[in-house]
């Protein structure tokens, strides 16, 4: 075996594992012990918008209810670039109409300490500038609060971003274009399907588009025309990249050609990097702006194989082929299609594809690169289709199925393969079954006596059952486990944490984990039950929404079959603090905010049933507080983000960026109030230099939110599931740090002490790139990268 | 076990991992994510290994992929806890990467020997095995289509899945040490 080439694909995930694994070292380089680095992990994101438009729209004097207004920020917490001087605000008076005729929209422009132009986008109700929720309640907006500041523009330059506010099965979305136009711009115009439609500009020379659906749907497209005459134009939200329209009307297929060597996953060790005389094809699929993700387990965008050809194929060369969802693959819970792709030469005038619903459609094709992709439903059989090139001498030519001469990256012949037959998305996604991986044996659920919660709320329990995993003849067969949920105990049910301090959610808690009992049934510990001697304690605040949320109580719980008691000691003082032990072996243990204290560690000693004891790891979960470096708001209005040094020797290393609980970085979960704290991990700071002025990383956050019950944040203020957030270093010198994403352009000001700054975008980035700019006396570089995570 | 040292390791196993899960799943992109995994999860606990000899490291690398294939069977999901950890991204795989795994892991002539064994189960057995295993059908559409429960369904597939492992224990093909 080992005498015959390495596959390719090892090779690749072999580098994969070299970068990862080199990355993962020098995290622990910066001080840390590999048992304490530990991500949190991302919970599922889902839909919360929903793009249906009611249609029935609501009159325009109609006065919706007061709500208490949004809750200002502490002045103190607000980076000064950002902190608009109240001396400095008015109204732009644009008075934008709204589609569905809700309250009008307006901008409110100030200016900050440091002189730049900020603007905070809202509607005016009877006067009075805020937001109507989606609870069709309205909220003033506070003073103090911008949307976003930046340099003011100059000459005909404009300042402009187009800002999403989310909506609801009774309240469409908005793409909300907001501006601010140089003193010799002349005139803005919102271009729709090639027809412009100017934009009124308002006071500070601020103007204002409401527009139906999200910026990554909507994608705006602008044409500035200056005093000289000279008109330009600016596309918002737009990646720039070649698409195919989906057949469904959802997310579009991003169209990848080019030569072999550009396809990254092609340049494996020891691989002949992209022949240069073979181009390459292949299709993405893009992310949904109306879910802003899918399922957690997509880690990967859906792609479909990389098909290549010799560049002088000839005037036409296709690959037509059904992909089918899977649960496995890179074709991942993506539904059926049909993709006609591939590249025209030169010589072809026109292509028709013929044999889809018995319609012949044109085929568009790239005049620079020949490149074509056509996405089909998948119930259209590949075999049927016909794709009719016709040629400037006027001769034609034709393909049907894929070319014999499609070959791979590397110049070998690719095997023609069968099409799957047609899989419906739903039967997959059914058969991944509901996660816990394990049938619940009837009549084995119990529920354990109550301990109390020191966060003041109802006493928790454990419900803990008996399942049986499906049988597999390599693993020995049937394997009975023990699964368990804690939570607050309402009646006779445990339910699930909620966001309140002490409240109380859904009658469902969390499972937290299964664990096989021994094969031989005796209450000694197998091998998988000694991992679960190693559970995280988890941490909860008292309100997750708040702008500065503290710690409530700390939550303990596992499954170690044959356990019949426990106690938590901690590592400082050797305190004591029994946990409540269920029936089958779940236990849990309800700790004060005291256990995460700095450094804590803690360990549980376990009594088996056959007299035995088994004492796990020092469990050490609650980092030091150090300075906050670089600091920015939450646009959901939580707590702050922050950035902080991974160790106080390396100020400017940055640890993963989180929200401010306590003082230190976490990820907070917006639904039950659980913390992971986040300041054991980095990135590293990357290589800053003179040549390399800038670093930069994106760390998109994904809540786990129940698109029947938006978050507080999304109701209230119309703020889309999640954040996205940036952040990074500069070399010494760099003062302003510019930041270009696909919704807008921002400038901050690093930490003058360590150079580390932070920015947070609401919801999360579908397409295009980011671009970071660091600019000071004798410093300027750039660092673009995928805005896609 | 520095990272030099890890990547080492996997160029010297990575192959008898992945032919090891292909092997066992019949699905060479599966097989693929499997192995990713396994060698996340080695990583993250290899200093239980600082000082162990080779063969203790293989020993205890294949008890991580068999229990990789025991979660998967269990759960229908790949575990994917330690390379998100890690923020290790398995590279797609191509249609000739998949084909050459086939080739590396024998799986057509697995499949073939399979499908010899699968001549001799019953009928019952046989079908579900068929709807279950080669065309991955979900268990409720196979209820469905059979007329049976659900349960009916794994218990077939399940005793049918023991009566080849059974068979294996006797067929050259299948008892082959890949």
């Amino acid at each position: 075996m080992t005498d015959r080439p390495t596959l390719r694909i090892l090779e690749a995930l072999g580098d994969e594992l070299e970068r990862a694994t080199l990355a993962d070292e020098s995290r622990e380089r910066a001080g840390l012990s590999r048992r304490r680095f530990r991500l949190p992990g991302l919970p599922v994101i889902v839909l919360v918008t929903a793009l249906s438009v009611t249609g029935v729209a609501a009159a325009a004097t109609h006065l919706f209810g007061l709500a208490a207004p949004v809750s200002a920020p502490n002045r103190a917490d607000i980076p000064v670039e950002a902190r608009p001087l109240p001396s400095t605000v008015t109204m732009a008076g644009i008075d934008a109409g709204d589609p569905d005729g809700l309250p009008s929209w307006d901008v409110r422009v100030s200016r900050s300490a440091t002189g730049e132009t900020c603007t905070a986008v809202g509607q005016v109700q009877d006067g009075v500038f805020g937001i109507l929720g989606l609870d069709r309640r309205f909220r003033a907006l506070p003073l103090g609060v911008a949307d976003a500041c930046g340099t003011a523009p100059s000459a005909a330059g404009v300042q402009v971003g187009a800002r999403p506010a989310a909506g609801s099965t009774t309240m469409s979305p908005r793409t909300l274009v907001v501006g601010i136009a140089g003193p010799q711009v002349s005139r803005v115009d919102l271009v729709r399907s090639g027809v412009p439609t100017p934009i009124p500009i308002g006071r500070d020379r601020a103007f204002l588009s409401v527009l139906r659906g999200l910026p990554d749907t909507v994608r705006p497209e602008l044409s500035i025309a200056d005093d000289s005459g000279h008109t330009r134009t600016l596309r918002l939200s737009n990646s720039g990249s070649a698409e195919a329209p989906d057949p469904d009307g959802g997310a579009p297929w991003e169209i990848l050609s080019g030569a072999a060597s550009t396809f990254v996953h092609l340049q494996g060790r020891g691989a002949v990097p992209g022949r240069p005389d073979t181009h390459c094809i292949q299709a993405k699929l893009e992310i949904d702006p109306a879910t802003g993700g899918t399922d957690t387990s997509l880690q990967q965008q859906t792609t479909t194989p990389i098909a290549c050809w010799p560049t002088a194929g000839g005037p036409l060369v296709a690959d037509i082929r059904r992909m089918v969802p899977s649960a496995a693959a890179s074709y991942r819970l993506t539904p059926a299609r049909t993709f006609v792709s591939g590249f025209a030469d030169r010589t072809v005038e026109s292509l028709v594809l013929a044999g889809a619903d018995g319609v012949d459609r044109p085929v568009p094709f790239s005049r620079r690169t020949g490149a074509f992709v056509v996405v089909l439903d998948g119930r259209v059989d590949p075999n049927a289709l016909r794709l009719h090139a016709t040629l400037a001498d006027g001769t034609s030519t034709t393909v049907r199925g894929g070319t014999a001469s499609l070959i791979d990256g590397y110049g070998r012949t690719i095997h023609p393969r069968v099409d799957p037959p047609w899989k419906d998305l739903a039967s997959v996604r059914a058969s991944l079954g509901d996660g816990s991986g394990a049938t619940k044996i009837a009549g084995t659920d119990q529920v354990s006596a109550t301990i109390a919660d020191p966060a003041g709320g109802p006493a928790w329990a454990i419900h803990s059952w008996r399942a049986r995993s499906i049988p597999f003849p390599h693993s020995g067969g049937s394997q009975d486990e023990v699964c368990a949920t804690v939570g607050p105990l309402v009646g006779t049910t445990v339910h699930a944490p909620a966001g309140k301090a002490a409240g109380v959610g859904e009658p469902t808690g969390r499972q937290i984990r299964c664990a096989p009992i021994h094969p031989t049934g005796s209450a000694r510990l197998g091998f998988m039950a000694m991992n679960n001697l190693l559970s995280f304690p988890v941490p909860y605040v008292d309100d997750p929404l708040s702008r500065t949320p503290h710690l409530s109580r700390i939550v303990l719980a596992t499954v170690v079959p044959g356990a019949v008691s426990a106690v938590v000691e901690r590592h400082r003082d050797h305190a004591r603090t029994r946990a409540l032990v269920g029936p089958l072996g779940a236990m849990l243990a309800m700790l004060p905010p005291s256990y995460a204290a700095p450094g804590t560690e803690v360990r549980v000693h376990y009594r088996l049933a056959d007299g035995h004891t088994k004492t796990s790891d020092w469990l050490a979960y609650a980092p030091a507080k150090r300075p906050v470096r670089a600091r920015a708001l939450d646009p959901d209005g939580g707590a702050d983000w922050a950035v902080q040094s991974i160790s106080n020797r390396e100020p400017g290393v940055p640890a993963f960026p989180g929200q401010l609980v306590d003082g230190r970085l976490a990820t907070v979960d917006p639904s039950t109030g659980a913390v992971g704290f986040s300041g054991f991990g980095t990135m590293g700071s990357g290589r800053l230099d003179r040549d390399h002025p800038v670093w930069f990383q994106q760390q998109p956050t994904l809540p786990d939110i129940n698109p029947d019950e938006p978050t507080l944040a999304t109701i209230q203020r119309r703020t889309l599931p999640g954040e996205t957030v940036i952040y990074g270093g500069v070399a010494p010198g760099v003062r302003t740090v510019t930041i270009r994403t696909p919704r807008d352009v921002r400038t901050v000001r690093p930490s003058k002490t360590t150079g580390l700054f932070v920015v947070v975008y609401d919801g999360r980035f579908t397409q295009g790139k980011i671009t970071v700019i660091a600019d000071g006396p004798g410093r300027h570089g750039l660092l673009q990268k995928p805005a896609v995570w | 076990m520095q990272s030099h040292e890890f990547v080492a390791w996997y160029e010297k196993e990575a192959e008898a991992v992945l032919v090891f899960h292909a092997r066992r799943t019949l699905d060479p992109e599966l097989a693929l994510d499997l192995t990713a995994e396994t060698f996340a999860q080695a990583w993250r606990s290899r200093g239980q290994l600082q000082s162990a000899v080779p063969e203790v490291r293989r020993a205890w690398l294949f008890t991580i992929a068999r229990r990789q294939i025991g979660r998967y069977h269990r759960k229908g999901r790949v575990e994917r806890e330690a390379r998100e950890r890690l923020q290790i991204q398995t590279p797609p795989a191509h249609e000739d990467d998949l084909a050459a795994i086939d080739e590396r892991a024998g799986l057509p002539e697995l499949r073939a020997a399979m499908t010899a064994e699968l001549e001799r189960l019953s009928a019952d057995h046989r079908r579900a095995l068929q709807l279950r295993i080669v065309e991955e059908r979900p268990y409720d559409e196979i209820a469905g289509l059979l007329g049976v429960s659900e349960q009916t369904v794994r218990a077939r597939v399940s005793r049918g899945l023991t009566a080849l492992s059974k068979a294996a224990a006797v067929n050259p093909v299948l008892q082959a040490e890949r």
